[in-house]
């Protein structure tokens, strides 16, 4: 790919230190950087590409031979500069991404182009090309992938670079050629139906124009012009490739397609009309830059929940709908009002609720265990700075059977914003003693960039996630993470500073979960888990009961919990373990060696434990058991749901109703109404209230705890206080309820900096996340 | 396949033993001298928890353990009507219950669980521990975590050190409240702090800490009475 009529590359080759040094912050001019950068801080970051992620994608065309594990990329790059000055500069991401550096220059370079290129494994790349002569820049992808090479000469390439670039295209700032160096060359155009511009409101030959132009969102922001299409002699076919992304309304930022409205569309526009129908808009300069911001990495979409392109998307409604009016197209009928308590909402609260659902038929599944350890720097904190070393790095693994076979581990970073995704350790054998088994880096010094022995890149700037993966077989049995901050102090977490879990286990029975049936006489295990989110130790008194009955489980046995460095992941630690057997109050009581034995009348019993430190009780938790009696097999209602004719009313509120509460919400919402009128409105309906379902669901559980300051966890136990959800795997599940629900918890608090913008969005992750887990339960 | 007459003298053996229970109850009553209505009240629902107790009716093979509901349902509808089993009317039993405008169906929960729960005190001491008010007694009835008897025998132990005067002040209805909560607050049914709860104490520690959560409350309501 071969650019002109640009600057090329410019700016310094910048080596490490000197990047080190400034911060990883860039100036406009400085493209060499920026391109090989990965995520680096550029001034302009309005600038199309200027982020980096871009051109990452050049890399995973690529296939070059000779990968050892996974799949090897590749590119290079040259370019001419204004002065003279040529460079070749070498990209590898096998899975770790490295960089040629210094790059080759000068004639060097040129004779490279001219000839071949000869890694360090002596992969050799023939080239055979000219160098350039234009200003500009070229990116070579040895080596192209098999789909890529499909998608070229299918037109599925062209037909791609069509639907994304025809503005740019037709004001001429862009201009594309696909050239094989045989018989195939093809210039991309605008497709045939927007070629007729400047647009007018014209109605002729079957087609219908019409443009909206200068339409004020308030807040200074416009849209330049709306452009509306309709051809009845047109249909999707006559989109290169049948592309279904030109029926609808595109909307292009810097002249480049994001996104299609359609879906929204489906009211005004009739199912037999939307191949005929096309649109586009056009944003002014101020809302370009405004809309940059709320653009997805992959410039595939805005944020939707953003106000202002709610009102964008609002005004194309609008539009659309003035359009068809004129058209004379019928508006589509609406589906019936749903019933109150639909069937998706019952499925959805028997899967989580935990004593509705009844006894396993299958054995619990086996538990593999996994830690990552290394030592900090600085002990108060997780930080690393890049030069400096992780201490110790090990991952620690423990198998459900002895001396299991083909076992590896491996180690993955990501970047929490970004979400670039290096890898750290490839996967390594391990090697098992009876069930344990671990695997010892020794000290890790971080770098930035190219990491050589006994270091690790971590390229940028910020929180990371590092995952540890067991894999047995080819399958990943269990994964872990941990956060660390590289080249910046963690921010201060209002978490409470412990926090404490329970979890049974039916010894006797294994097929049976702890919160099933128990009977007397069985001997199940009890774990006290607590986690110390304070960096000090912390001694505490575990002191564990049932409600009236007089023999305690624990009462006041003291556990030292260890500190956890600021913005890390606090482990799990065991305050209490032991095993229980129940029997009943007016028998003798059992002979069991090793294990508690307390007496209880058979029923519904709540297992209450607090952890007390300096006389106060620092965390607590209840967990529910059913002593010699089945759980009851009811359904679990926290709330009722109640769509209300009112179109006032937000998207869902939850509501106070005497001694109960409803969930509402208007069964006049645009999006519901929009969703009953598609082709499936009781899909549509379905996915809109278990969407608002699981939101409200996640708020009934942390209310309680944001206005007691964190004590009243009830709600929260009965959604996320039990074992995992049938169908989900623990870990998907711990994800969720010890990082995800965790940091929802922390900023919707009343002292947290910035609390609704930050919840808001967590709270969103968090429900989708939880629809996610329920939709995949059956696969 | 079933017919009722196959249980007929189970149902009229234990309908006898119903009526033995009622009896006994308003014998207890009757036995013992009150003074304002209230006080009436209050040893009424002693003495129907005792003799409800050494009846031994909740332990018969007819229920299961957790039906007592069904067996409240039965003796409040017995002391509604007033019919024995010998199909005599007795007019004493209706005033073991309170009087209610509605249905018998309703589940006089507060009279027979409670007389029960309120007999694990002897009258004597049940009438310090609450000053003689029923009102007091659901007060800290329906405190699950501090009804236990433990709590009530130190609380019972506490006010014995205290003059007849100032017991009487507190256990007016509104003081008695206020420490009702204190020892709920300090002892709460679930939530933090709900793992160790007054049944889990040494008798000795648990009135220690009674007092330490009551005296000063005392001091500051013995402070704040009117003059007698």
């Amino acid at each position: 790919m071969t650019d002109s009529g640009t600057h090329g590359l410019r700016g310094p080759v910048l080596p490490q230190e000197q990047l080190q040094q400034r911060g990883y912050e860039l100036d406009d001019e400085e493209n060499w950087a920026a391109f090989e950068g990965q995520g680096f801080t550029k001034s302009d970051g309005a600038a199309l590409g200027s982020r980096g992620q871009g051109k990452s994608a050049f890399l995973y065309h690529s296939n070059p031979p000779g990968a050892v594990r996974g799949r090897r990329m590749m590119m290079l790059y040259d370019t001419l500069l204004e002065k003279g000055e040529y460079r070749l500069g070498v990209r590898n991401a096998n899975p770790a991404d490295e960089i040629k550096s210094p790059p080759y220059s000068g004639n060097e370079a040129r004779s490279i182009i001219r000839d071949r290129y000869t890694d360090n494994t002596d992969l050799e790349i023939d080239l055979s090309l000219d160098p350039l002569q234009e200003i500009g820049t070229r990116v070579i992808i040895p080596y192209l992938s098999n789909d890529a090479v499909d998608a070229i000469r299918n037109g599925e390439l062209a037909a791609w670079l069509q639907r994304c670039w025809w503005r740019a295209i037709q004001t001429k700032d862009l201009e594309i050629v696909i050239d094989d160096g045989k018989s195939h060359r093809q210039e991309i155009r605008p497709p045939s139906w927007w070629r007729n511009e400047p647009w007018e409101n014209t109605s002729s030959n079957g087609a219908t124009v019409r443009k909206r132009e200068s339409i004020d969102l308030g807040n200074g922001l416009r849209i330049k012009r709306i452009v509306l299409m309709y051809d009845e002699n047109l249909g999707l076919g006559d989109a290169t490739g049948g592309d279904a992304q030109f029926g609808g309304v595109q909307l292009l930022r810097g002249r480049q397609w994001i996104t299609t409205i359609s879906r929204e569309l489906s009211e005004f526009v009739p199912k037999e009309r939307r191949p005929g129908f096309r649109g586009f808009v056009e944003f002014d300069q101020t809302l370009e830059k405004e809309l940059r911001v709320l653009e997805d990495p992959q410039h595939t979409g805005f944020d939707r929940y953003n106000k202002t392109v709610q009102a964008i998307y609002r005004a194309v409604e609008d539009t659309v709908e003035g359009f068809a009016q004129e058209l004379g197209w019928r508006r589509q009928k609406q589906a019936p009002e749903p019933e109150r308590q639909p069937e998706i909402i019952q499925k959805f609260l028997r899967w989580i609720a935990p004593n509705a659902r009844g006894p396993k038929s299958s054995p619990t599944p086996d538990k593999w265990e996994c830690k990552i350890g290394y030592t900090l720097p600085d002990s108060q904190k997780a930080r690393v700075n890049w030069g400096e070393h992780l201490g110790d790095v090990r991952v620690s693994v423990v198998s459900p059977a002895a001396f299991p076979m083909d076992v590896s581990i491996s180690l993955e970073g990501i970047h929490v914003d970004g979400g670039e995704a290096v890898s750290l350790i490839r996967e390594t054998p391990l090697d098992f003693f009876e069930r344990d088994g671990e695997a010892r880096f020794g000290s890790l010094k971080v770098v930035r960039d190219t990491a050589g022995d006994g270091q690790i890149a971590l390229p940028r700037q910020g929180r990371w996630e590092l995952t540890a993966r067991v894999h047995q077989g080819g399958w990943i049995v269990k994964s872990a993470s941990r956060s660390i901050y590289i080249h910046e102090d963690p921010p201060p977490r209002e978490l409470k500073p412990l926090t404490v879990s329970i979890s049974v286990e039916n010894r006797t029975r294994p097929d049976r979960r702890g919160s099933d049936r128990i009977d007397y006489g069985d001997r199940v295990a009890v774990q006290i888990n607590a986690r110390n989110n304070t960096p000090d130790d912390i001694l505490t008194d575990v002191t564990a009961s049932i409600p009236d009955v007089e023999k305690m489980i624990s009462n006041s046995i003291s556990s030292r919990l260890k500190g956890t460095p600021g913005g890390d992941t606090a482990d799990r630690q065991a305050a209490w373990v032991g095993d229980v057997v129940f029997f009943r109050p007016d028998e003798i009581p059992p002979d069991v060696p090793g294990a508690i034995t307390i007496p209880v009348e058979a029923g519904r019993k709540r297992l209450n434990v607090d952890l007390i430190a300096d006389g106060d009780v620092c965390a607590w938790a209840p967990y529910t058991l059913h002593i010699a009696i089945d759980p009851a097999n009811r359904d679990w209602e926290p709330f009722q749901l109640q769509g209300l004719p009112d179109e006032d009313l937000p998207r869902w509120q939850l509501k106070e109703v005497g001694e109960e509460q409803e969930l509402w919400y208007s069964l006049d919402y645009p999006t519901l109404r929009k969703l009953l009128q598609t082709d499936d409105p009781k899909a549509g309906r379905d996915a809109f209230l278990l969407e608002i379902y699981c939101e409200a669901l996640i708020q009934w559980a942390l209310g309680p705890i944001w206005s007691s300051n964190g004590n009243d966890r009830e709600n929260y136990d009965e959604v996320f206080g039990a074992e995992p959800p049938d169908g989900v795997e623990p870990e998907k599940w711990e994800r969720l309820v010890e990082v995800m629900i965790p940091d929802l918890e922390a900023a919707g608090r009343k002292n947290a900096q910035n609390p609704y913008q930050k919840a808001a969005l967590l709270h969103r992750q968090c429900a989708g996340e939880l629809m996610r887990l329920f939709e995949q339960r059956d696969n | 396949m079933f017919g009722a007459e196959e249980h007929r003298p189970a149902a009229e053996a234990f309908d006898r033993e119903i009526d033995d229970m009622l009896d006994r109850a308003v014998k207890l009553t009757e036995s013992v001298e009150a003074g304002t209505a209230g006080e009436r009240d209050f040893i009424r629902r002693w003495s129907l928890g005792r003799a409800l107790r050494a009846s031994q009716l909740q332990k018969s093979d007819n229920f299961e353990p957790d039906e007592d509901k069904i067996l409240w349902e039965a003796l409040s509808i017995k002391c509604q009507n007033g019919i024995r089993s010998s199909g005599k009317h007795e007019p004493r039993w209706r005033d073991l219950i309170p009087e209610r405008d509605s249905a018998p169906q309703r589940i006089e929960r507060d009279v027979f669980a409670g007389g029960l729960w309120l007999q694990e005190q002897d009258l004597t001491d049940a009438s310090l521990t609450f000053g003689a008010s029923l009102t007091n007694a659901r007060g800290l009835h329906r405190r699950h975590a501090v009804s236990n008897i433990n709590l009530r025998t130190a609380l019972h132990q506490w006010l014995k050190t205290y003059d007849e005067t100032s017991r009487r002040t507190l256990t007016r209805t509104k003081n008695f409240e206020t420490m009702a909560k204190a020892l709920a607050k300090r002892w709460p049914g679930r939530g933090p702090g709900s793992a160790k709860q007054p049944v889990h104490y040494e008798q000795d520690v648990l009135n220690d800490e009674l007092r330490r959560v009551l005296v000063p409350l005392a001091a500051e309501l013995l402070a704040d009475a009117p003059p007698q």
